[in-house]
């Protein structure tokens, strides 16, 4: 079973596919970098995960977590950069205002911060506008799976190589670990 | 002979040897056709993002009299192997300053040649100076000193 993380993740790229400039050009977690031709493009990245303090007081023990949702947009432009940067994080609210609950994966989800910034260093002018979400989702504490039962006594048969046929088998009795 | 002379004809030396491509660079005083080294390396774009984007850094490099204004004083458009571009960075090069590098951006507009379709050479830039008379830029003039001569206000 995948972390919730996980599923809230693929749960943003799939509220997002096909629902902005950039098409199906969402990626979850991109590190490989981009090529200009594939702009605009998307990249949903989840990679900080806060538990609240009230958790402790749980029982039985569930995680109340505040997770930012990075959603990164790469845009191209000419000197209009600016407007194609707030184009596309129109788009990006747009989509996932449609369901702030993400298909049931999270409790809430809200717009935090937009941060854009204009890169100029390569060929292209290119615009990078980042909007962050606040979700909050609970996950039960992952139960362990159950161990094996205690190895207590153990016991074992050996027959003598070489016996006759009536040779009696030699059989032991050991205690492996005693209990109180 | 000077450093900078000296210099210059190193410049020059390398220019013909490494294979300079024409540029049309459309000036504030001109459209003229000179020679250049363009480089296109690697770049990373990256700014704050987690995944940059593969890019290439285009640049062009000139001799300072080979060009109808000082690029500080102009906002040229180049044409170059067919794209073309506009300055984003200036940088002077060598000790004295006779050469310039320009960091460029591909801008998508249709780059155009004056009405009848040729650019000219150095010595069909020229302009009105103040009294309004005809003024062209004599062979290896200094660009700054001919600019005051046309009285162009944003020279010091």
């Amino acid at each position: 079973m995948p972390h919730q993380r996980k599923v809230i993740r693929d749960a943003v790229v799939a509220q997002l596919l096909g629902q902005t400039d950039a098409g199906q050009r969402v990626f979850p977690t991109r590190i490989v970098p981009l090529r200009t031709t594939e702009l605009p493009a998307i990249s949903v990245y989840t990679l900080e995960d806060t538990v609240s303090a009230d958790s402790s007081t749980t029982g039985p023990r569930t995680l109340i977590r505040d997770l930012p949702i990075q959603i990164e947009g790469w845009v191209r432009a000419n000197d209009n950069v600016d407007d194609a940067m707030d184009e596309l994080a129109l788009q990006v609210e747009t989509a996932m205002h449609r369901d702030q609950y993400l298909g049931g994966e999270v409790s809430d989800s809200i717009l935090d911060t937009t941060v854009m910034e204009v890169v100029e260093e390569g060929a292209r002018l290119l615009g990078l506008v980042v909007l962050t979400y606040a979700a909050t989702y609970r996950t039960m504490a992952p139960e362990a799976p159950p161990e094996p039962d205690n190895f207590i006594t153990a016991d074992t048969t050996r027959m003598v190589v070489g016996g006759v046929p009536d040779t009696e088998q030699h059989r032991d009795e050991v205690v492996v670990q005693e209990i109180a | 002979m000077s450093f900078a002379q000296l210099l210059a004809v190193v410049d020059r030396a390398v220019q013909k040897h490494l294979d300079s491509v024409p540029v049309i660079y459309q000036s504030l005083a001109g459209t003229v056709e000179v020679r250049g080294m363009f480089d296109e390396n690697y770049v990373l774009v990256d700014g704050s993002a987690h995944a940059g984007v593969e890019q290439v850094g285009p640049a062009v490099w000139f001799r300072l009299e080979d060009l109808p204004l000082h690029p500080d004083d102009d906002t040229p458009l180049l044409s170059i192997l067919g794209k073309t571009y506009k300055v984003r960075e200036r940088q002077p090069d060598g000790p004295v300053g006779g050469s310039i590098r320009l960091l460029l951006h591909v801008v998508d507009v249709a780059f155009e040649l004056p009405p009848d379709g040729k650019a000219g050479s150095l010595a069909s830039v020229g302009g009105q100076d103040p009294r309004g008379e005809q003024v062209r830029r004599a062979p290896g003039q200094d660009m700054r000193v001919f600019l005051n001569q046309l009285g162009w206000p944003l020279l010091p």
